[in-house]
């Protein structure tokens, strides 16, 4: 994929993995697993980005002895997961419109 | 590699970075929570750590815009180049890496080096200070003691490699300096700072319109040389066969003492505002007239020659 293309998208996917419940660095990664291909070095400046963008909050819980980071999905977040599925549908339009003209 | 170890490499190169302490926290945090994850759920915890690559690399990554870059190949050396922001003090240890510092044009400062396989600069940035040590691989240190006898003979030795290392700073009053260097120079262009320690050995040091607060150097046979500087609350300087030479020096107290080196200092402002001593055995001058200022010039075999501008 474009790699252009992939950076917004995979900001995009984080957030969905978050919409249904609050969720950790390891299990964003493992639910992401074979939608994209995500890193944890890809993730740490995608969770970053976020989180100073005020898409998420995060938190600690304790577990194990140690303390594992929760993120939460915030309203602003939720508007972003919006805002791409509208610009996707744009988009598709103008897939379309290329699809057609290719096959002509 | 064991958990902690790995831990430790990572800390390591965070601090070689400008990345500010929160951050750093933050990292060590999510990198040691993603490898105790990935363990607890079946993965072997070496296997992992080997998968995130290097320490330096895993940071590369996470931090592009923290990486030393290459500039240049001149021949086998290479140039890198790096900077930082919010640096309170710059720290020196080094032997014989030239410096040049000037004023840069934002307020960053940027270090840009020499390094090859024998010599290269450590870098590090922790709470403001900013430390700079010279580092020899083994072929450095003996590159080092072959130079070594070419440093006592001839001075700056033009036959030995030349190291070099650019930093560029912002004018900042309160930047503090504590610099060693044993044959490297040094020269300092338009320099606003508030205290400076210099130890040099052998290395020579030029100053051009520089401010400062305090200046104190330490030199054995390397000269000094100032044009324009001004050292408001105290300016100190002691060689021990390295020449002074000082035009437009200006500063509340000036003490010059060297064994053989010379002495030639023109200080900007009033004789008559300004007690003199000058010391040399069997010729003495001293000029009391309770004034602000204070000069001092004290030498055993050296010439003197002393004036002020008005």
């Amino acid at each position: 994929m474009d790699i252009q293309l992939k950076r917004g998208t995979l900001d995009i996917c984080v957030l969905a993995s978050l919409l249904n419940e609050d969720s950790y660095g390891y299990k964003i990664i493992q639910s992401l697993n074979g939608v994209v291909d995500i890193s944890e070095s890809t993730l740490y400046p995608i969770l970053r980005r976020l989180e100073s963008s005020d898409c998420l909050t995060s938190y600690s819980v304790e577990h194990n002895g140690r303390l594992r980071k929760f993120y939460s999905i915030t309203d602003t977040g939720r508007e972003r997961v919006k805002e791409y599925l509208q610009d996707f549908k744009e988009l598709l339009q103008i897939y379309n419109y290329i699809a057609k003209e290719v096959k002509k | 590699m064991m958990l902690n170890e790995y831990l430790g490499m990572i800390k390591d190169q965070l601090d070689r970075r400008n990345i500010n302490e929160d951050e750093k926290e933050d990292i060590l945090q999510y990198i040691e929570e993603m490898i105790t994850d990935r363990a607890e759920n079946g993965e072997d915890e070496a296997e992992v750590i080997a998968s995130l690559g290097t320490a330096d690399k895993l940071i590369d990554d996470l931090f592009p815009d923290t990486k030393a870059e290459y500039v240049e190949e001149k021949d086998i050396i290479r140039r890198k180049n790096i900077s930082f922001t919010d640096v309170k003090k710059i720290d020196i240890d080094s032997t014989n890496y030239d410096f040049s510092f000037a004023v840069s044009d934002d307020d960053r400062v940027y270090v840009e080096y020499d390094s090859d396989e024998y010599l290269s600069l450590d870098i590090r940035f922790e709470h403001g200070v900013l430390k700079i040590d010279q580092h020899n691989s083994i072929q450095g240190i003996g590159f080092l003691f072959t130079s070594l006898s070419k440093m006592f003979s001839k001075k700056g030795s033009d036959s030995a490699r030349k190291y070099e290392a650019i930093i560029n700073l912002p004018k900042y009053r309160d930047l503090k300096f504590d610099i060693d260097n044993v044959s490297g120079d040094m020269k300092f262009t338009d320099i606003a700072a508030a205290d400076i320690k210099i130890n040099s050995v052998s290395g020579d040091l030029y100053f051009q319109s520089c401010d400062f607060a305090k200046l104190k150097i330490e030199c054995v046979s390397g000269d000094i040389e100032m044009n324009d500087v001004t050292a408001k609350d105290k300016c100190k300087l002691q060689t021990v066969s390295g020449d002074i030479r000082a035009e437009e020096l200006e500063s509340k107290e000036i003490r010059t003492e060297t064994v053989s080196g010379d002495v030639e200092v023109l200080i900007r402002g009033e004789r008559s505002d300004t007690d003199v001593r000058v010391e040399k055995p069997l010729n003495e001058t001293t000029s009391r007239v309770d004034g602000s200022r204070y000069l001092k010039i004290e030498t055993v075999s050296g010439d003197i020659s002393w004036d002020f501008t008005n």
